[in-house]
């Protein structure tokens, strides 16, 4: 998987990188409007982040030169502004997705994952992971073949589990993808605990092996057990 | 108290103590003019009688005089009189039927050689009377002296003070967050035109010190954002590094969660300042009901997380023409406010009526003087939230038109917007 990081600040640039590195997905960064035009007309990507604040112009004629030459790249917008004009200027003029400024890596790797499906399984929408098999269509999970009945809030979780698959997410990544900005009230992430717990148990009944780890103190991680 | 109205006054308490020193002065002026004349008159009397006195051949003809004379009494006298005196006295007096005051000329004439004392008499006005006349006389004078100075100065004030209260109205409708500017007539009177060119350039000041704040405060979070950004990034990558011993993990948690929450705090304070800045003018008509009803949904984790009853009223729905995005924010805080601080096992209520939405939830009443709208006055929970979700609630309110109210009653913390339809 390609994927292109439109970004001016480095040290963001450097973090998204060591995130995404171990993902299997090959990194090209631009961190100017300038080489970000002459790189989209080079390569294809499978998904582009895109900053609209550049030194030298706005990141959204990026995403106009894409739509002009007929490009299928998924754009993901990450932005300090989060002023509603500039994201429907964004998603109208064709993003995916838009993401403001200070983010969760946990998230962004959550919406990267899920452009990538989109624009890669436009028939059927398979997920799979070891013996689970998602199929986003139908919202359906089988472990081996045979159904687990998840309610929405845990299919969320699997599949926020399985986009930032071998990283460690923190429970208030979880707790913010779950129900949004208002993770703010919760005094205690005891409810990711026990979503994580019946997740657990769901899959392990249905017969796939145990492989939600805990990290302790910092979160969760989900591998693949060698 | 009106400008005119101490005038008014100021003027009545002058006139009184006016009159009050006036009266007695004149009194005794007017007395003593008066006395002078009187005086002279009987001394004019004496030297005429005493002029005429050598043609008075006998006795008899001197009683006969004095019983002509109201005024002249001559009597005989054994020892001379050699000084004229002059003195009041009260007596009755026929014609007025009173007791009259009447002054007196006593002096002395030698007649044939004889002794005679003679006194003239004059009857003086009543000291009342003169009183009486002068106090009135002023009155009357100080009366129309006031009327003519009320009757002036209302007129006068009208036109003066024309401009002065023209820019007092000006004043009084000038909004400093409508960012106009402070326009009156510029008015004739020098030291209105002070007035008004001080008032002028005070609003031009404030106006500006009131839009670089809040381009700051927009700015200053805005510019926070890419470094606090950064900051949760490295840590989330820290987050991965294998083998982290306990205590690593524990510190990385740690700073996690700081910097997590100061990414909240940037957000809402960025939040409050677009708010303030108005940069939410899209209107549609929005169904109360029904956001609030998304916003519940978001919260059952938290609701149910801490075993919160929460019992809702909304049958009656409410159409508000307002942002759709801010009322969802101000329902939201509303909500986020009350499971933050109900405590495990607490009530909140949630009621739709007529055009109010009623928030209620159980909890320790606040410290009496708490302002719970103002920026970071958190309850005793400090550190629960970021302690701008009821500046922005405030906030929503205040530029959508709505009405929010506080109130603590029966163990319960209310809060109550009014859409004002």
């Amino acid at each position: 998987m390609k994927l292109l990081i439109v970004e001016d600040e480095m040290e963001l640039v450097k973090s998204m990188v060591s995130y995404f590195t171990p993902q299997h997905y090959t990194i090209e960064v631009a961190t100017q409007m300038d080489e970000a035009l002459e790189k989209i007309l080079m390569h294809d990507y499978d998904c582009v982040l895109l900053d609209i604040n550049l030194p030298d112009g706005s990141g959204l004629r990026v995403l106009e030169k894409l739509k002009q030459e007929g490009k299928m790249e998924g754009v993901i917008i990450i932005s300090a502004r989060n002023a509603i004009e500039d994201r429907i200027k964004g998603l109208d003029l064709g993003a995916d997705d838009y993401l403001t400024k200070p983010f969760h890596l946990a998230e962004l790797g959550a919406r990267v994952s899920a452009v990538v499906r989109r624009k890669h399984f436009a028939g059927v929408n398979l997920v799979r992971f070891e013996e689970i098999e998602i199929n986003m269509n139908a919202k359906e999970v089988t472990v081996a073949g045979e159904p687990v009945i998840l309610t929405p809030k845990e299919l969320n979780l699997l599949l926020f589990l399985l986009a930032n698959k071998n990283r460690v997410i923190s429970k208030s990544a979880i707790a913010e993808h779950l129900s949004g900005d208002e993770a703010e009230a919760f005094d205690n992430f005891d409810f990711i605990y026990a979503h994580i717990k019946n997740l657990k148990r769901k899959l392990t009944e249905a017969g796939a092996k145990d492989y939600i780890k805990t990290v302790y103190g910092l979160g969760y991680r989900m591998e693949a057990i060698d | 108290m009106k400008l005119l109205t101490r005038f008014v006054r100021h003027y009545i308490i002058y006139s009184a103590i006016l009159l009050v020193i006036s009266t007695p002065i004149f009194y005794v002026v007017v007395q003593s003019l008066f006395l002078e004349e009187i005086e002279e008159e009987l001394h004019e009397h004496v030297t005429e009688f005493v002029r005429a006195a050598p043609h008075i051949k006998s006795t008899t003809d001197i009683e006969q005089y004095s019983n002509f004379n109201r005024e002249i009494t001559i009597h005989e006298v054994t020892h001379p009189i050699t000084k004229d005196s002059l003195y009041t006295i009260h007596k009755y007096d026929s014609i007025e039927g009173e007791e009259v005051p009447f002054r007196i000329l006593r002096s002395g004439l030698q007649l044939h050689g004889k002794q005679y004392e003679v006194i003239i008499q004059e009857s003086i006005f009543e000291n009342e009377d003169i009183i009486e006349a002068i106090v009135l006389a002023q009155i009357t004078l100080l009366a129309l002296l006031l009327i003519g100075l009320v009757v002036i100065n209302r007129n006068m004030s009208k036109k003066t003070w024309g401009p002065f209260y023209g820019m007092l109205e000006r004043l009084k409708s000038f909004d400093i967050r409508s960012g106009e500017v402070f326009l009156a007539a510029e008015p004739s009177i020098a030291e209105f035109r002070d007035l008004h060119n001080e008032l002028t350039s005070l609003t031009k000041r404030s106006t500006q010190a009131y839009l670089s704040q809040k381009e700051f405060t927009e700015n200053a979070a805005h510019e926070m954002q890419t470094p606090v950004a950064v900051c949760m990034s490295k840590i989330e990558v820290l987050m991965q590094s294998k083998e982290l011993s306990e205590e690593q993990a524990a510190l990385i948690s740690e700073l996690y969660d700081a910097s997590k929450r100061l990414s909240r705090l940037n957000k809402n304070l960025l939040l409050l300042a677009r708010i303030d800045n108005e940069q939410y003018p899209d209107k549609e008509t929005v169904s109360v009901k029904s956001t609030v009803q998304d916003v519940i949904t978001q919260y059952h984790d938290q609701v149910s997380q801490k075993e919160i009853t929460l019992l809702t009223q909304l049958e009656t729905d409410i159409k508000v023409a307002t942002n759709p995005t801010l009322l969802e924010v101000l329902i939201t805080n509303l909500l986020s406010n009350a499971v933050k601080y109900t405590e495990r096992g607490g009530n909140i209520k949630i009621e739709l009526r007529d055009n109010h939405i009623h928030f209620a939830n159980s909890g320790e009443p606040l410290a009496e003087s708490t302002n719970v709208f103002q920026r970071f006055k958190r309850g005793q929970l400090s550190g629960v939230g970021s302690g701008l979700g009821l500046s922005i609630a405030k906030s929503i309110c205040k530029v959508s038109g709505f009405d929010i109210a506080y109130g603590y009653a029966d163990g319960m913390h209310h809060f109550r917007v009014d859409f004002k339809r």
